[in-house]
């Protein structure tokens, strides 16, 4: 019985049968690029699956969705949900031999749009994304020096004092948001262009550019160093970490189990979107990096590989992450029990080292109940260990505020300054890679420059990216990043994958599908392959995308702010979003989601209304035959 | 008999009116607040009378060079309620007048000019050895000229630029390579097919060039 699907006329005309596969293996024919060997492939797509996402997020979730307990509901949705995805990507592509936008156009070429929709989405997210790169690299230029300019506060005008904004918060957050940012206190208050910024941007982009020249024939040197280096770099800060005061306390912070948050759904709903986000599906750079494959690739094997070292990254990171954090949480809580027991020193004249940790307590109390009104204008702090440790520790704010404090309290903090900023570096550097990946290949697939090469092509999208990435380097800069962020690396990227299996499964066929992987790899894909691209994958990214949808259009969208004026400074204050963001929200988010039903529109209208008088079908012209050269002589 | 009692009065009286000068909280005296322990660990000195004495030498110092005159001596600084912190007030007479004390801002001004001295004579720093009152003047960042991280910038641009010239100037000469030889083969083509075709065995064609049909139009 065969497995139920959408009629699709005219595919085998549009797919290059088994029989052409093999001529053009064996022949060498095309003019598609191809991996030197079969490292470089894995290591480009290991670089693209794990980037800045392991390091700042993964552990983050870990440790506020119950330590321990998080690694359950992570390891069942990376085996249902995350390596059938990934499956179904590299095999689609290495059998149609295209990027995202080819492949999905033979397919269907209604469904062209889920491949623009890719293309869109790798559009933006490369432009934030790339930003992101340009303040590690900031930092990474500020760290060839001792001391660092972020462990010190600057002197006010008058060489007084130090400046209140920084003696209000930290040295750290100063530099962030002052001398990095120089934050604006709303998103319309643009505050026009820091240079400093746009000068980091200008050798992201440009850096970028010089790596992605030629497209895989110089990424995939590259990925040699930017795919391996950060696991070098862990495993030092690994040896480092585990040797410095608190940092066994914050691994087993971050891995004590807390199995009651199991029961909390979005607990299941966050380990899912961390799945799904993790290993970049839906951009279609996958796709394009297995199709320049060798037909008969393993990418059964492929998947389940990278899925592994995807996780294992993810844990292994988060483990030195909290070390460190366990380190700086440890010297932060010493700090506040020494000055709280400084200050009892000299309210009462005792003698030195007569209060200790240990009796700090009993001597407290011994005081309070004597002098209470001294006690009162102390304003002891109340020092917890554990506050410390679950301080706002994700995204940017883990780099660059908390890492960069750990790394000041460090000896020789220049070194672990730059190997820390290298390693964010090489990254962010392979994910954007395939961020290239997938915005290139399919301006080269739907034909729009012909004459151009693919230098010319790769430098124009950078250059473009560039220009309207200035808007990131603006004082509001901050803001329109995290709005890029919530926005158009969600939403539509769960809309395109759960396109993608149901256009696998339902309207090119499983059945053929199955065949396909059987000619490719030598064996058909078992019942558990069968199971989740059938039903559980789409059901688990329906689910994701439901939720996702309800929480973001119910709840009041709300914006992060660094305000000197706002009560709770230091703390971020809570902004609301101006009226015409909903605007762009809807150009970041609709867009792309939209142009998956949209071109399918647009060309059902075309075909109807225009193709009607003329002679032959669109499909006769898209062959195969007509697209491959062989290399026999052409008698004319 | 008098000038005996008088020497009595003055024994008992010069301290105790010492003591009325100085006292907790005294409009004109400086509370000095010593940390040894936590300044120098193991090798703490004890705080005793021999450290008081050289204290009130070093305050003495420093009040001769604030006034540049010679006249200051031990005895014009006075010390009172000492505690086991180490901590204690102190106020400074004049050497003229034994009754009158040098006033607040006079102290301050000689304890700051002079405070790198008395701070090395105590092995101890601005943290550590406190004059409650008077701030320690705050270390001015180092600022050098050129921001450092311009310099790496540069570095980084510059073989950025380098290595972007370099494949694109590879990529135009491989191009302009693969052009020439395939005009070469075109050539050699043509010069075949110019050359006479003997009987075709050259193209493995089904067409056989040699054969022309436009004999029907030339006539002999």
């Amino acid at each position: 019985m065969r497995f139920p699907k959408l009629p699709n006329p005219g595919l085998d005309d549009r797919i290059p049968s088994h029989k052409e596969l093999e001529r053009m293996e064996k022949e060498e024919a095309g003019d598609r690029p191809k991996w030197d060997n079969k490292t470089q492939y894995m290591l480009t797509c290991v670089g693209f699956c794990v980037g800045l996402g392991n390091v700042w997020r993964f552990p983050y979730l870990c440790q506020s969705h119950g330590g321990g307990a998080f690694m359950i509901p992570f390891l069942i949705l990376l085996v249902l949900e995350g390596i059938p995805l990934l499956h179904l990507e590299f095999a689609i592509g290495q059998r149609l031999r295209k990027g995202s936008v080819g492949v999905w156009g033979s397919v269907n070429p209604y469904l062209t749009g889920i491949g623009i929709a890719s293309m869109l989405v790798s559009f933006l997210v490369g432009m934030y994304y790339n930003t992101i790169m340009a303040w590690i690299m900031w930092y990474l230029f500020n760290s060839f020096q001792d001391p660092l300019p972020w462990s010190q506060c600057p002197l006010n005008a008058n060489k007084t004092d130090l400046v209140s904004e920084c003696a209000r918060s930290s040295s750290v957050d100063y530099f962030w948001y002052r001398e990095t940012l120089n934050t604006s206190t709303a998103i319309d208050s643009s505050g026009g262009l820091q240079w400093w910024m746009v000068l980091a941007l200008v050798s992201a982009w440009t850096l970028l550019y010089v790596c992605c020249i030629r497209g895989i024939e110089t990424t995939g040197k590259a990925v040699y160093i930017t795919s391996t280096l950060p696991y070098l770099v862990l495993t030092i800060f690994l040896i480092r970490g585990l040797t410095l005061k608190g940092s066994l306390d914050g691994v087993k912070f971050l891995f004590t189990p807390d199995v009651n948050e199991l029961m909390n759904p979005s607990t299941w709903l966050d380990a899912g979107a961390q799945v799904f986000y993790s290993f970049s599906l839906a951009f279609g750079g996958l796709i394009s990096f297995s199709s320049y494959n060798s037909v008969h690739n393993n990418c059964e094997q492929d998947a389940v590989i990278i899925s592994i070292i995807n996780g294992a990254t993810s844990v292994y990171s988060a483990t030195v992450i909290y070390s460190i954090i366990g380190f700086r949480a440890t010297e932060k809580f010493d700090d506040c029990a020494d000055s709280n027991i400084l200050a009892l020193l000299n309210a009462f004249d005792l003698p030195e080292h007569s209060v200790t940790v240990n009796n700090y307590e009993e001597v407290l109390q011994g005081f309070n109940s004597t002098s209470p009104d001294i006690i009162q204008r102390l304003n002891l702090k109340t020092c917890d260990l554990q506050q410390f440790l679950s301080q706002g520790v994700e995204g940017t704010g883990l780099a660059f505020i908390v890492f960069t404090e750990a790394i000041t309290k460090m000896p020789v903090s220049p070194l672990w300054s730059i190997l820390f900023f290298v390693m964010l570096f090489c990254l962010g550097l392979s994910t954007m890679f395939g961020n290239v990946e997938g915005v290139v290949v399919p301006l080269q697939d739907l034909n729009i420059f012909p004459k151009w090469p693919k230098e010319v092509l790769t430098g124009v999208t950078c250059i473009v990216c560039f220009t309207i990435a200035l808007i990131f380097t603006q004082r509001s800069g901050n803001y329109w990043l995290a709005l890029f962020d919530s926005f158009a690396g969600s939403i539509p990227l769960l809309v395109i994958a759960f396109c993608e299996m149901v256009s696998v499964v339902y309207i090119y066929g499983i059945d053929r599908f199955n065949e396909d992987i059987e000619f490719m790899i030598g064996h058909k894909p078992n019942l558990f392959w069968q199971v989740t691209w059938r039903f559980i994958s789409p059901v688990i990214m329906l689910i994701i995308f439901i939720f996702y949808f309800v929480t973001e259009v119910s709840g009041e969208l709300t914006y992060l702010v660094w305000d000197q004026d706002a009560e709770e400074f230091p703390t971020l204050a809570d902004r609301q979003y101006p009226g015409w963001i909903y605007g762009i929200i809807f150009i970041l988010a609709g867009i792309p989601s939209l142009a998956v039903p949209g071109v399918a529109i647009f060309k059902l209208i075309y075909n109807r209304c225009c193709q009607k008088d003329s002679g032959f079908r669109e499909d006769t012209i898209n062959s195969v035959s007509a697209k491959i050269q062989m290399k026999e002589k052409m008698i004319d | 008999m008098l000038v005996w009692i008088l020497f009595l009065l003055c024994q008992v009286g010069a301290p105790a009116l010492a003591q009325d000068l100085c006292q907790r909280d005294a409009p004109n005296g400086y509370k000095v607040r010593i940390s040894l322990k936590t300044a120098l660990g193991e090798d703490a000195y004890e705080w005793n009378q021999s450290e008081i004495f050289f204290f009130r030498a070093t305050m003495a110092f420093a009040m001769r060079r604030h006034f540049q005159i010679e006249t200051y001596n031990v005895d014009n600084i006075i010390l009172c309620v000492q505690t086991s912190r180490v901590s204690f007030w102190f106020v400074v007479t004049s050497p003229d007048n034994a009754t009158m004390l040098i006033p607040k801002a006079e102290v301050e001004k000689a304890v700051r000019i002079s405070r790198h001295r008395i701070n090395n004579a105590f092995l101890l720093s601005d943290r550590t050895l406190e004059f409650l009152g008077i701030h320690p003047t705050l270390a001015v960042p180092v600022n050098p000229d050129t921001p450092p991280w311009l310099i790496v910038f540069g570095v980084v641009i510059g073989a950025v630029c380098a290595g972007i010239i370099a494949l694109l100037v590879s990529s135009l000469l491989q191009k302009r390579r693969k052009e020439k030889g395939m005009t070469e083969d075109g050539q050699d083509e043509e010069d075949m097919q110019v050359k006479g075709v003997e009987n075709g065995i050259n193209l493995d064609g089904t067409y056989n060039r040699g054969f022309t049909d436009n004999d029907r139009f030339t006539k002999l």
